[in-house]
């Protein structure tokens, strides 16, 4: 019963007690000598807690002059700076539609994005010709025939995108790590 | 120039949001005391506890721009202060805190020497066994005593559930109670 009341007499020596509680304890510690002790100890404590004398510091002004030396450029407006981030993030989205909507036009119309690296085709021609043309069996003749050229392709234009994107990220990483070191000049001024 | 008296904190925090150094610098003038009460009691050396309150106050300029103002600003300044003050008490070996401070205490008030040698033999003896506890009990500890928050208030500051609050309290003044006991005994 005693314990109970002993571990609210913290609460109660702080104030953070509810009306019923507080009326409680008053209570019990009008019969209860061994809470009132603890009580009165609680109690001795917190004042020398507050009372104990601590070295002298700086005086405040010459701790604010410090303080304003070493202040820091801070960062701009955080939400100019979302903006701006988001910006990172929604170019690669615009630039791999286009480039695949480029893709896309070029391939079919026989056209290759980098010409001189890649040889022209019109691959879509000739899968068309080889499965409703009237001569199947050259078509598909002339597929097998090239499919190590078109294989390449696939692949040079792979490595080529994946290039790309590798690159770009590289370049994305370093300019969002620049800057969010440049948002703190120590020194700097404002 | 701020004129200290008619301008509120919520005001001055305002216009150091928008880049007014010399509003914080006013911050930084009405929070000192306080700031450097906490930092102390947490780390018990009164040139670690400058150190890390200047730092506090520098981290507070750079992230003025996330606070909210629904706690009051020092609230938000202890929360920083400590987490400074613990992190430089992490990264200082216990041997490097000076076991002792140089007290300079103010001649009127002060009767005789013995009164002055009695007095600093409690502070320091305070001192060592706040320093005893565990980090955690501790900055509950200091944030009651020396700065006076609420039980709320502290379990925002640490964001910690009010109970743990409770507990840790009991915690620290239980063993507080212990170790200081024998002194009790002495009547010191």
């Amino acid at each position: 019963m005693t314990d109970q009341f002993i571990n609210k007499l913290g609460a109660y020596l702080d104030g953070e007690l509810n009306q019923r509680s507080n009326d409680q304890i008053e209570a019990h510690l009008k019969t209860c000598a061994a809470c009132h002790a603890e009580l009165a100890e609680l109690q001795l404590l917190s004042k020398q807690l507050q009372e104990a004398p601590q070295p002298e510091s700086i005086p405040a002004l010459d701790f604010k002059n410090q303080v304003m030396l070493q202040l820091p450029r801070r960062a701009d407006n955080p939400d100019q700076k979302d903006a701006n981030i988001s910006i990172f993030y929604w170019v690669p989205v615009v630039i791999l539609i286009s480039w695949i909507f480029l893709q896309i036009v070029f391939w079919f119309s026989g056209e290759t994005i980098l010409a001189g690296i890649m040889p022209q085709q019109m691959l879509w021609f000739d899968i068309y010709q080889s499965i409703f043309d009237g001569s199947p069996i050259f078509g598909n003749l002339f597929l097998l025939n090239q499919i190590d050229v078109y294989f390449f392709n696939f692949v040079l234009q792979l490595l080529f995108q994946a290039g790309i994107g590798i690159l770009y990220g590289a370049i994305l990483y370093l300019l969002l790590r620049n800057q969010s070191k440049g948002n703190v000049f120590v020194n700097g001024n404002q | 120039m701020i004129d200290t008296i008619q301008i509120t904190e919520e005001q001055i925090v305002n216009q150091a949001l928008q880049g007014d150094r010399g509003a914080f610098g006013e911050l930084v003038n009405r929070n000192y005391d306080s700031v450097i009460r906490v930092v102390y009691r947490l780390c018990g050396d009164m040139q670690l506890a400058q150190d890390a309150a200047q730092e506090a106050f520098i981290r507070a300029w750079v992230k003025l721009p996330e606070y909210q103002p629904r706690a009051p600003f020092r609230n938000w300044l202890y929360r920083i202060a400590v987490n400074v003050a613990l992190d430089v008490l992490r990264k200082c070996p216990e041997e490097s805190i000076a076991e002792e401070d140089e007290f300079i205490f103010e001649a009127q008030g002060m009767p005789n020497p013995e009164a002055v040698y009695l007095e600093k033999e409690q502070a320091d003896m305070m001192q060592t066994a706040i320093r005893s506890l565990p980090e955690a009990a501790r900055t509950v500890l200091v944030l009651r005593e020396y700065s006076q928050l609420t039980y709320e208030e502290i379990a925002n500051v640490l964001d910690i559930p009010i109970g743990t609050v409770m507990s840790r309290l009991n915690y620290a003044r239980n063993r507080l109670r212990e170790l200081l006991r024998i002194s009790w005994s002495k009547g010191v």
